[in-house]
């Protein structure tokens, strides 16, 4: 199965699970950010053109879910992921410890480009000190799901592409 | 070249994903529940319900241990009280069941006092919040019930909040704890009305304009007042359903408004079922609240108020009349 068609599914559990299954494991009072770890993943693993890619349409069916607009949660975790890949060949390639780093800067920047995009966008209740611990709580969540989640991707997509 | 042409492409790209996601939040934000971007939601969540109900009977348990694992100190607060509560509860009564118990606080909750009346249709509570921004809940009630955006919510004691989004099978509940929620209200025994919303800090208050003379107002509100939906012209939701109770009264610096603090009637943790009234602008009020409302302006109380110069707060004291 080519390796873009094999994210399909992984998008469409990811977004299954974080409705259905995260609302009931809160972790500090929050969810956590699982398509945006899972984003990170794919663009460590595929680029940033893929990561943004998979986290837009992960992000997007995530909104359809939310309160907030639609398209916040698409568009900052695209970013997200994107400037994960763009940065990746900074490293030598072993991600190891680093995903609780990436998981949680990834949850940090993700947090903070919704609050920003949602108060542009309207939604005033965002811009109060509770939304900081709410950003920063779920970006500890996201930190500790990334191992697993760059676990995952490594397992069902085992000979990653070149992108560079 | 070859990488000053993919950078190109990669720019773009971000920068179509960028004006489509503007073009999505403005649409949902402009149509709300009503337009395709609502109607996607709609959908999705539709689809969605089955795998969600079957998470919840799946994983309960592990919720429940999860629950416990981070909130180990009330649980064994809550324990030891519910403990207590049961050893008292056997010693008065022996021969109770708790399968009665549980019909009639049922059916207190069907049948509760004078807003009642008001047609509605009961759910259960399926599910909590999908995000971190939002205080919202899911029910099982939607649009095939005659659910509709804007209804009222009422859990045991009053006003839980309002549908926020409906499809056919359940509805999305935007709680009465929710920074962005607000709504008409008014004291049930003096027909001041005002605006109910949560503060930043989480806290329900309702700010009733003063116009400069706050001595003229505040007398007439008092902590332990209950404070109900006005059902003012505009308002979404019908006049006299319970808000809460006043537990303090302020005045702004500049005389301009009362604000007053309210214990909500919503008990988020113990939320198993909720009513909607099924009542849209323009429908008649049921005539057991419009009776409520008016023996409150009929006997209205008399208060002694104590301001502190320099000081926001008032201590008040009540008395009633007569009736209330």
């Amino acid at each position: 199965m080519p390796r873009a068609l094999r994210l399909v599914p992984l998008g469409i559990a990811v977004v299954l699970t974080q409705v259905s299954l995260f609302p009931q494991l809160r972790m500090l009072g929050v969810v956590p950010d699982l398509g945006l770890v899972a984003a990170l993943a794919v663009a460590w693993f595929d680029g940033p053109e893929a990561g943004a890619w998979f986290g837009f349409a992960v992000g997007l069916g995530f909104d359809l879910f939310l309160a907030t607009p639609v398209g916040l949660s698409a568009i900052s975790y695209a970013l997200v992921a994107y400037a994960l890949g763009t940065i990746r060949p900074m490293f030598d390639g072993r991600v190891g410890w680093l995903t609780l780093g990436f998981g949680f800067a990834g949850g940090l920047a993700g947090g903070i480009l919704f609050a920003i995009f949602a108060i542009l966008t309207g939604t005033d209740q965002l811009q109060q000190l509770h939304t900081v611990a709410v950003v920063v709580n779920s970006a500890l969540y996201d930190a500790l799901l990334a191992p697993l989640m760059f676990g995952l991707l490594a397992l069902i997509t085992p000979s990653p592409t070149r992108f560079n | 070249m070859a990488d000053s042409v993919r950078g190109r492409r990669r720019r773009y790209i971000l920068v179509v994903m960028a004006l489509t996601a503007l073009t999505l939040a403005t649409l949902s934000q402009r149509d709300g529940d009503s337009g395709p971007i609502g109607a996607a939601g709609g959908v999705a969540h539709r689809v969605v319900q089955p795998v969600t109900d079957a998470a919840d009977s799946a994983f309960g348990p592990l919720h429940d241990w999860w629950h416990g694992f981070w909130h180990h100190g009330d649980v064994v607060s809550q324990n030891r009280k519910l403990r207590e509560e049961l050893q008292q509860a056997l010693a008065e009564n022996s021969g109770k069941t708790d399968a009665i118990e549980k019909l009639r606080e049922l059916d207190a909750f069907f049948n509760q006092t004078y807003w009642s009346d008001y047609k509605s249709t009961g759910a259960s509570v399926v599910g909590d919040s999908p995000g971190n921004n939002e205080t919202t809940v899911t029910i099982n009630r939607g649009s095939e019930s005659g659910v509709r955006v804007g209804m009222a919510v009422v859990g045991v004691g009053g006003l839980i909040g309002t549908i926020l989004q409906t499809w056919h099978g359940g509805s999305k509940v935007l709680l009465i704890n929710d920074p962005s929620f607000g709504v008409g209200a008014r004291t049930l025994l003096d027909d001041r009305f005002g605006t109910a919303a949560t503060d930043d800090e989480g806290v329900l208050r309702v700010t009733f304009p003063a116009n400069g003379q706050p001595k003229h107002l505040s007398p007439k509100i008092a902590n332990g007042d209950e404070i109900v939906t006005c059902g003012c012209y505009g308002s979404l939701l019908p006049p006299g359903i319970p808000i809460g109770q006043v537990t303090n009264v302020s005045v702004a610096f500049d005389a301009s408004s009362v604000r007053v603090a309210v214990a909500p009637t919503l008990d988020l943790p113990s939320l198993q079922y909720v009513k909607v009234i099924l009542w849209k602008p323009g429908d008649p009020t049921q005539a057991s609240v419009t009776e409520k409302l008016a023996e409150g302006a009929a006997h209205p109380t008399t208060t002694t108020t104590t301001t502190i110069p320099g000081a926001s707060t008032t201590t008040s004291t009540t008395t009633k009349t007569a009736g209330g």
